[in-house]
């Protein structure tokens, strides 16, 4: 069965490598979901995620070529969405962007009463989340949206990562520490 | 358990990653504890976005998007012949410079050719003194005097 997935896998690379569309359809269809769910935890716009997800599967179609194959597609493509959006958020602290403001969602259209009130909790939690998260360390962060976004298992997340499974329980359980403090900090201040 | 160690454990609650016994414990102090149940709740609203920006929308169009990206990226395929064409014109430049400074080195050396007075077009034009009479006179000036 195993046996079978990696002859198709590698099938696959090979035609990506030739250069050949329907192949590159096939791992946009394939990724697609996965990918921008992570832009979308590390970024928290709908907006950047979409943005970067298009630059993640350019970049992976653009380095196919020089993929070695010491692990699965699937943890090659994450590994590029890591990078891209780690660099991203760098990039977007220099900018001097200190607060995270979430862009509207698109869909969310309803302007009246109760649908208004819950849209902007949402995004007030939403915003509370996001701050949070950017303060992380890069690798808490990246351990928290790959297990939380993506519901990956530790050894997962420690292929993607190129470190322990222990390292990845530490990670995880140092960034929901920092989580709750930073949201309890947040809150607080509501309350007060 | 008092509120501080109540909030230490509060994200593990919600996450249901701890053991029965601190569960009960937990929701004793949350029954009878307003303000840390208004903490949880909002920190369980907090984690809840998680939940929902999980969810992502069909785009049919986002493959296509690549797509074209890709192909526009593509086009200037004369990339690495512009890059070629950058070195072979700065080596060009560099030889130029390097066969014009030979030749004004000669000239400022004072050739055979200087010395004899036959002086050519470009060279007479190279040879300040014939242009500046003036300074030339104030120095034949000065030699009379003396």
């Amino acid at each position: 069965m195993t046996n079978n997935r990696n002859n198709k896998e590698e099938h696959l690379i090979e035609k990506l490598i030739a250069g050949d569309e329907p192949a590159y359809r096939q791992i946009i269809d394939n990724y697609r979901e996965s990918v921008v769910r992570l832009c979308r935890g590390f970024t928290g716009t709908p907006d950047d995620a979409e943005d970067l997800a298009q630059d993640v599967f350019l970049e992976v179609f653009r380095s196919i070529s020089r993929f070695r194959r010491q692990s699965s597609i699937s943890t090659w493509i994450y590994r590029i969405a890591v990078n891209k959006t780690q660099n991203f958020v760098r990039d977007r602290k220099k900018r001097a962007y200190t607060n995270y403001a979430p862009e509207p969602d698109k869909e969310s259209s309803e302007d009246e009463g109760s649908a208004a009130d819950k849209k902007l909790m949402q995004k007030e939690h939403a915003e509370a989340l996001h701050n949070a998260l950017e303060s992380l360390p890069a690798g808490q962060r990246t351990a928290f949206v790959l297990s939380k976004y993506e519901d990956l298992k530790y050894t997962e997340i420690a292929e993607i990562m190129k470190i322990s499974v222990s390292a990845v329980e530490s990670l995880l359980f140092r960034a929901k520490k920092n989580l709750q403090e930073k949201l309890f900090n947040y809150y607080r201040k509501n309350l007060e | 358990m008092n509120c501080s160690r109540i909030h230490k454990h509060l994200i593990f609650y919600i996450e249901g990653s701890l053991d029965d016994e601190t569960v009960k414990s937990v929701e004793e102090h949350l029954r009878l504890c307003p303000y840390c149940t208004a903490i949880a709740d909002k920190l369980k609203l907090s984690l809840g976005v998680i939940e929902q920006e999980k969810e992502v929308l069909a785009d049919i169009e986002f493959a296509d998007k690549v797509l074209i990206r890709m192909h526009s990226e593509k086009r200037p395929v004369s990339a690495p012949i512009l890059s070629i064409f950058k070195y072979v014109a700065a080596a060009a430049v560099i030889i130029f410079g390097v066969f014009t400074g030979i030749k004004l080195g000669k000239v400022a050396a004072g050739s055979a050719e200087y010395t004899s007075g036959a002086l050519s077009d470009e060279e007479y034009y190279l040879y300040d003194m014939y242009q500046e009479p003036i300074e030339s006179f104030f120095l034949l000036n000065h030699d009379d005097n003396e």
